[in-house]
């Protein structure tokens, strides 16, 4: 029986070289350098095994953000057929070993029977959409030319045949009745048909240029609607089979561009590339590519049905909590089992599993993961952590965590341990954050970081002037808290130490007091009401309590803004029967009566 | 005796949590003031501060600062 009469100080020591070696390599990048997917495959692998579930595929991403967008777009993505297929290769491969004929075969026979008539229908009814408009033009276009070719040679002579007859009849009748108007009184009857011989030759020439040149214009249209609809059937029936096997030709290499670049759209590059890469690693030695393009174009339209529903499920199936063994932390956990492991004897029952586990995470260069039974989206480690000393995230001249990214930056601003936007990380290291802008900031711990860089980067009189431009020292109050209570706080000079400054910003008076944080010793200047003129009174302000249990109160305990509050037997039989209204009716107390009850501060 | 998990207390609008862990229960009193009761034992627990330990039973309530601009007193956020 280990006790802690055993963690003597020797051990004790030990721990700083423990901390360095979980830390190795994490901050400088090296971690994220010697990222190798197999090995992270591996470790994933493991772990999905030992939770009883099959291999997932595994994606990586260079950042969190990406990690999340890359998991989220899945959804619904045409490559989830691509993901499934490599999923299923995967596990069927460790169960069965089937040679590449096998699954050929096997898959051929599933698939075969309904390729041609889904791919026709799908063919068409995409080709329907997506092509209808463009092919129509191009029918046309093509209609058109052969038409007019045809309407030439072939409406030529019909039109001939067509003109001559209309023509004779109509001339033979117009003719007629002018001539017979004309002389009627003149010509009788020998003469008419005399004069109709001999003009009728000579109107029939000269009316057929001028009638030729007239009605072309008009026969073309009238042809061309009385015609169309005549010659779209014969030249569907002529022309059918030959079109059909062009436009299937070309429809389909349009369609496979079609759908490359929408998948590759949808899917984007980074995915693309890697489930091809592993699909083709596993599968590119095995099977040809003609197996390749088919299995695909196989897929592509039963995986639709059968396995959307499926794969939605196997998604959503989302782990959100991370696995202690593939993340970033694991070092940390691993390196505090191992220090208790080897400083004090102790043997682990899992020991095999214990150092599988992390010597795979070690080695897989994996920060964090997304975890689905179908797939497993995991995130590399950064290319470099800034710390401050205490291993606070912390850089004033950029980045605190530089991750790097494929498609989707990530940035990674830390303050003294407080995360923020690159927009007020770039006001704040160009001096561009105003006095007013920092009072108006909602955010307390925010407010602090503002002032600690303004400390820690520009130094203490740039703050002091940043502050005293509209702030002026009224009072100061100073808490002795008993040494009991100092215990978990960083026993610095400024604990207890409490400024109220007053002031005026355009036409408002302003009053703050100044509190340094037990825990960090992090600044804060807290807004208080402007009729406060002390120190103690405004520091109680910040506190409130329902008003029917401010006589009730044993003591009271601060973490930040939060405050508890322990009270008599009879105030919480009070608390007790009070209504929302009660509660709602919050007091200050007196800055005598705060401090002489506030005891932990942290 | 049955232990609430993990309970945030802090102010809904705030992005820090700070998180009553091993209570026994955890009852939200007023939705305005964001005040709560946590009965028993419970650590308090937050990222830019030290845990605190609560002793059995207390109220939980939110430090109020004051808007100058607005003239009202809002709970702090951090």
């Amino acid at each position: 029986m280990k006790t802690l009469k055993d963690f003597t100080p020797e051990i004790q020591a030990k721990i700083p070289q423990y901390i360095a070696t979980a830390l190795e390599g994490v901050s400088d990048g090296q971690k994220y350098r010697d990222f190798i997917f197999e090995k992270a495959q591996k470790a994933v692998w493991y772990n999905y095994e030992k939770c009883g579930f099959k291999k997932p595929v595994v994606l990586v991403a260079e950042n969190p953000l990406e990690a999340q967008y890359l998991f989220n777009s899945l959804k619904d993505n045409p490559s989830l057929k691509l993901i499934s297929l490599l999923y299923e290769w995967q596990n069927k491969k460790a169960e069965k070993q089937p040679d590449t004929q096998q699954v050929y075969s096997q898959l051929s026979s599933e698939l075969d029977s309904d390729l041609d008539s889904q791919l026709d229908s799908e063919l068409d009814s995409q080709l329907n959409s997506q092509l209808g408009d463009r092919l129509d033009t191009q029918l046309r276009n093509q209609l058109n030319s052969q038409l007019d070719n045809q309407l030439g040679n072939q409406l030529g002579n019909q039109l001939g045949n067509q003109l001559d007859n209309q023509l004779g009849s109509q001339l033979n009748s117009q003719l007629y009745r002018q001539l017979s108007s004309q002389l009627d009184s003149e010509l009788d009857s020998q003469l008419s048909s005399q004069l109709y011989s001999q003009l009728g030759s000579e109107l029939d020439s000269e009316l057929d240029s001028e009638l030729d040149s007239e009605l072309d214009s008009e026969l073309d249209s009238q042809l061309n609607s009385q015609l169309r609809s005549q010659l779209d059937s014969q030249l569907n029936s002529q022309l059918g089979n030959q079109l059909r096997s062009q436009l299937r030709s070309q429809l389909r290499s349009q369609l496979n561009s079609q759908l490359n670049s929408q998948l590759n759209s949808q899917l984007n590059s980074q995915l693309n590339s890697q489930l091809y890469s592993q699909l083709y690693s596993q599968l590119g030695s095995e099977l040809d590519s003609e197996l390749n393009s088919q299995l695909y174009r196989q897929l592509s339209s039963q995986l639709d049905s059968q396995l959307d529903s499926q794969l939605d499920k196997k998604l959503n199936t989302v782990n959100n909590s991370y696995l202690i063994t593939l993340n970033f932390y694991s070092s940390c956990y691993y390196t505090w089992y191992k220090f208790i492991q080897q400083e004090f004897n102790l043997l682990l029952t899992i020991q095999e599993d214990f150092e599988m586990y992390f010597s795979l995470q070690k080695e897989s260069g994996i920060s964090s993961a997304i975890f689905s039974k179908l797939v497993c989206v995991v995130t590399k480690y950064p290319n470099k952590i800034s710390w401050n000393n205490e291993n606070i995230l912390n850089n004033l001249d950029g980045q605190a965590i530089e991750w790097s990214n494929s498609f989707a930056p990530f940035d990674g601003y830390y303050i003294n341990g407080s995360n923020v936007s690159k927009e007020l990380f770039d006001k704040l290291n160009s001096q561009q954050v105003t006095f007013e802008e920092f009072l108006k900031e909602p955010n307390e711990e925010i407010k602090a970081t503002i002032l600690y860089f303004y400390q820690q980067k520009f130094g203490d009189e740039f703050l002091f002037r940043f502050i005293s431009e509209h702030l002026k020292e009224v009072n100061t109050y100073t808490h002795i808290k008993d040494e009991m209570y100092m215990k978990g706080t960083t026993n610095g000079v400024n604990i207890g130490v409490y400024t109220l400054f007053k002031g005026s910003l355009g036409n408002d008076d302003i009053a703050y007091v100044r509190v340094y944080c037990p825990s960090t010793d992090r600044m804060f200047f807290l807004g208080v009401d402007p009729t406060n003129n002390n120190a103690k009174d405004a520091i109680a302000s910040l506190y409130r309590i329902p008003k029917k249990l401010s006589k009730e109160i044993i003591s009271i305990q601060r973490q930040g803004e939060i405050f508890s509050t322990n009270f008599t037997k009879s105030g919480l039989a009070k608390l007790k029967s009070m209504s929302k209204e009660d509660i709602a009716d919050m007091v200050n107390i007196t800055g005598k009566n705060y401090f002489n009850l506030i005891s932990y501060e942290y | 005796m049955t232990k609430t998990q993990s309970v945030n207390v802090a102010s809904k609008e705030s992005t820090s949590g700070h998180y009553a862990k091993g209570a026994k229960n955890v009852v939200l009193l007023d939705n305005i003031t964001e005040t709560s009761f946590v009965e028993g034992d419970a650590l308090l627990s937050t990222k830019n501060h030290t845990d605190l330990d609560m002793k059995s039973d207390c109220l939980i309530t939110i430090q109020t600062v004051y808007n100058p601009f607005s003239k009202i007193f809002e709970k702090s956020r951090d």
